[in-house]
């Protein structure tokens, strides 16, 4: 055996090593562009905040609205019934 | 005298190669197992970092996501809350437009029939009222003047007879009071100061 095939199961390891080093740099790399990207990890706590506040007003919002959805159908269903009876009520009437 | 021997020089050199030779191999086995060393060493704390990284990452992007399915949400919400308030005032003037023209008939079928004689008013219950003449209509009652006095018959009470609580809207279920109670429902009055 040669000097050189005596380095060469220590060459590969290295190689094998270098590679996955390589591999975890990039994707230390990726990640810490796309966490700026997002603004950055102090984002975090901000959007947790806004969030929370969104939610508040949307819950606000979809409940408001939903009584609102209700209560306008019930009228609307009422009034669809009332026209009909209006109308003949108007159209009974001598002119 | 000296004799150069060329066999001897021969080994000489061959001799200094392979020491160098054996130097330079385990120098550079030493070179080797440094770098192996090291790289050992680095690569756990590069993945620690990338799995920090990985996991700061997925932490904003969830973050992110939350807040931005929130802010869709508040837009579509506030989408719907203008058709109802479209909804809300498409009612408000059928049902004011209506409610007006009711009124408007019912309060000139009523006047109209002020002073109108039935000569047998047949009643639920009770006995005829004879010559009855309409003196008043209001919402719920109806006065008339016959020959035995005045009647002021109610429509709560059932005295009146059907046909005349149709004829002029009268009563809590009339056309009239149940657009109106609609007109309060959609729009109602604001509290008093």
């Amino acid at each position: 055996m040669s000097s050189c095939e005596r380095h060469e199961p220590l060459e590969q390891q290295i190689a094998a090593l270098e590679v996955s080093v390589k591999e975890n740099e990039n994707a230390i790399g990726k990640y810490e562009a796309d966490i700026n990207t997002l603004g950055g990890s102090g984002m975090l706590a901000t959007l947790d905040e806004q969030s929370s506040a969104v939610q508040q007003r949307v819950t606000a919002l979809e409940f408001e609205n939903n009584s609102r959805d209700r209560k306008w159908s019930a009228i609307e269903a009422e009034f669809t019934r009332l026209r009909p009876a209006a109308e003949a009520f108007k159209s009974s009437q001598p002119k | 005298m000296f004799q150069f021997d060329y066999s001897t020089l021969f080994k000489a050199i061959l001799l200094l190669a392979l020491v160098l030779g054996g130097c330079e191999y385990l120098n550079r086995t030493d070179k080797l197992k440094e770098r192996l060393a090291e790289l050992n060493a680095t690569l756990p704390q590069l993945k620690e970092t990338a799995g920090l990284r990985s996991q700061e990452w997925a932490e904003l992007k969830a973050a992110k996501d939350k807040h931005d399915a929130l802010l869709k949400r508040e837009q579509t919400e506030l989408a719907r809350k203008d058709l109802l308030d479209q909804k809300q005032r498409k009612l408000e003037g059928e049902i004011k437009y209506l409610s007006a023209s009711m009124k408007t008939i019912v309060e000139k079928v009523r006047a109209d029939a002020i002073g109108t004689t039935i000569v047998e008013l047949k009643l639920p219950g009770r006995p005829a009222l004879k010559n009855a003449k309409i003196l008043k209509i209001s919402d719920d009652s109806i006065t008339f003047l016959h020959e035995d006095g005045v009647a002021n018959l109610k429509v709560k009470a059932e005295e009146l007879p059907s046909e005349f609580v149709q004829k002029f809207d009268l009563g809590p279920g009339s056309i009239s009071r149940r657009l109106l109670r609609l007109m309060d429902e959609i729009s109602p009055a604001p509290p008093p100061r």
